[in-house]
C-alpha cells in the first residue's frame, strides 16, 4: 500500500465515504460537523461514532 | 494514485462520522488524543466512551501508522469493542467537562485577540498543548517531563506493524517490551485493560501510565495460544531524544531557543556544496530579531550568523535535519552553554566561505 500523509488519508476516508463523487449516489453517508447531535443520534440509532480530528 | 477502496465504505457503513476541524468547546477529558498530530480519528460510544484511537507518527516518517488498509482492519475491529460494550457499559468517573476556554491563560489570550479586532476562527488540535504549558508556567506547575505526551510503541521497544498494528515485527534488545518476552510475530491483544487494534491504543495505555513508572499486564497472542506477561516501566521511562521529539509542533514554544531557522537543503543543493546526500545542512531563512522574544535572534546576528548561511555541523552532534536541530537545542543546551555551528556561506563564482560560529545559549 502506497504511503499517506495524514492529510491525505484525511481527504480518501472523505472521499471514500462519498462525498463529492459517484459514491455518493450509490451509498449516502453524510459526514457530521455537529458532534453533540451527532451523539444524541448515536444513542437513537445505537451505532458508534467515527470522529475524524483534522 | 491512490483509490478509495470499496472495503472502507464497507468497514464505516455501521459509524455516524464526524468530521471535526475546530475544538472549541470540545470536552478536552473526552476527545483525549495526541494533538500535536495533524490527524487523529476515534472511535466512540454514543455516552462518550473511546473505545479505540488511531493515528500517530514517528521522527522519520509522518506516515509510519497510517494506511487504508490499516484503517479497514481497525474499523472492523473497533467494531466488535462497540458491539462488546453496547452489551456491557463501562461504569466510569463522571468528571466535568474541561475545555480548552477553561483555561485562564488561553481564555485571557482569547479576550486580548478579540480586544485587537483579531479573533481566532478555528481552535486548532495544537493549540491544546501550547494552553496547557502556557498556565503550567504562569502558576508554577508545569513539568518539563510533560512534554512525553502519547509515547509510542518505540519508547518500551517495540515496532508494531503498519498494516496489521497489533503485530509486533521487532523487539528492541534490552528494551521492556524485550524484559517482558515479547517477541516478533506476537500479536497484542490487551495492555492493561485497552484492547490493542492500533499504535494509538498502545499509546492512549502508555500516556495514562507514569512517569514514576508502573507495571502494565499484557495480554497477547504466540503461535495461536493466548498468553500473559507483565510490561514493567521504570521511573523516567517517557524521556525520549530529541529526534523523538522533533516532529512536534508543541516544540516550537520551549526555550532556549537558537533565534533562527530555515529548511533543510535539497540533494542537488546538497550536492552542489559537496556535501552527502543524507548529510546534516539547513540554510538559514529567518533570524527571529523582532516578536516578544528578540533577544535570541539578536544574539545570534551578533555572533556573525546571516540570512542564507548553511549550517552544517553543530558542536559534533549527530542530527537528522532542521527540527531535530530545534529540539536537540531545546531540550540538551541550557543557558550559559556555548554552541559552535559550523557554517557554509555561499559567495557567488567561489567555494563557499567556511565559518566558525560561537553562540552562547540565552535563557
Amino acid at each position: 500500500m502506497r504511503e499517506l500523509s495524514g492529510g491525505r488519508l484525511a481527504a480518501l476516508v472523505v472521499l471514500a465515504a462519498g462525498l463529492g463523487g459517484p459514491v455518493q449516489a450509490q451509498e449516502p453517508f453524510v459526514w457530521r460537523t455537529d458532534l453533540a447531535r451527532a451523539r444524541a443520534q448515536a444513542a437513537e440509532q445505537g451505532r458508534p461514532l467515527l470522529l475524524v480530528f483534522r | 494514485m491512490v483509490r478509495p477502496s470499496a472495503e472502507f465504505r464497507q468497514a464505516a457503513r455501521p459509524y455516524l462520522p464526524v468530521r471535526v476541524t475546530d475544538l472549541a468547546g470540545l470536552d478536552l477529558r473526552t476527545y483525549a488524543f495526541d494533538y500535536d498530530l495533524t490527524l487523529a480519528i476515534l472511535v466512540l460510544a454514543p455516552d462518550g466512551y473511546v473505545l479505540h484511537r488511531y493515528g500517530g507518527r514517528d521522527a522519520r516518517s509522518p506516515t509510519g501508522s497510517l494506511s487504508m488498509g490499516s484503517l479497514v482492519r481497525f474499523l472492523r475491529g473497533a467494531l466488535e469493542s462497540y458491539r462488546d460494550y453496547a452489551r456491557r457499559p463501562r461504569a466510569r468517573e463522571r468528571r466535568p467537562p474541561m475545555r480548552i476556554e477553561d483555561i485562564p491563560a488561553w481564555a485571557e489570550k482569547m479576550a486580548e485577540r478579540r480586544r485587537r479586532g483579531r479573533p481566532l476562527d478555528c481552535v486548532h488540535c495544537h493549540f491544546v498543548y501550547d494552553a496547557y504549558w502556557e498556565q503550567g508556567r504562569r502558576d508554577g506547575t508545569w513539568d518539563d517531563r510533560r512534554i512525553w505526551r502519547f509515547p509510542p510503541p518505540a519508547r518500551i521497544g517495540l515496532v508494531l506493524d503498519r498494516e496489521e498494528q497489533e503485530l509486533v515485527r521487532e523487539v528492541r534488545a534490552g528494551s521492556p517490551a524485550a524484559r517482558a518476552g515479547l517477541r516478533p510475530g506476537d500479536r497484542l491483544l490487551r495492555v492493561g485493560t485497552q484492547r490493542i487494534l492500533s499504535h494509538a491504543d498502545l499509546s492512549w495505555v502508555l500516556e495514562n501510565t507514569p512517569y514514576q513508572g508502573a507495571e502494565l499486564s499484557l495480554r497477547f497472542l504466540r503461535a495461536q495460544r493466548e498468553r500473559g506477561a507483565t510490561l514493567r516501566l521504570e521511573a523516567g521511562w517517557r524521556v525520549g531524544t530529541p529526534l523523538e521529539f522533533s516532529w512536534r509542533p508543541s516544540k516550537w514554544r520551549l526555550q532556549p531557543r537558537p533565534g533562527f531557522g530555515g529548511r533543510d537543503l535539497r540533494p542537488e543543493e546538497r550536492a552542489a556544496f559537496g556535501l552527502a546526500a543524507d548529510a546534516f545542512a539547513f540554510r538559514i531563512t529567518y533570524l527571529v530579531t523582532w516578536g516578544p522574544m528578540p533577544r535570541y535572534g539578536k544574539a545570534a546576528v551578533a555572533a556573525g550568523i546571516r540570512k542564507g548561511d548553511v549550517v552544517v555541523g553543530v558542536d559534533g552532534a549527530e542530527l537528522e535535519g532542521h527540527d531535530h536541530f530545534h529540539a536537540w537545542w531545546r531540550l540538551t543546551r541550557r543557558p550559559g552553554d556555548t554552541v559552535v555551528l559550523r557554517i557554509l556561506r555561499p559567495r557567488p563564482g567561489a567555494e563557499p566561505e567556511r565559518r566558525t560560529v560561537r553562540l552562547r545559549v540565552l535563557r
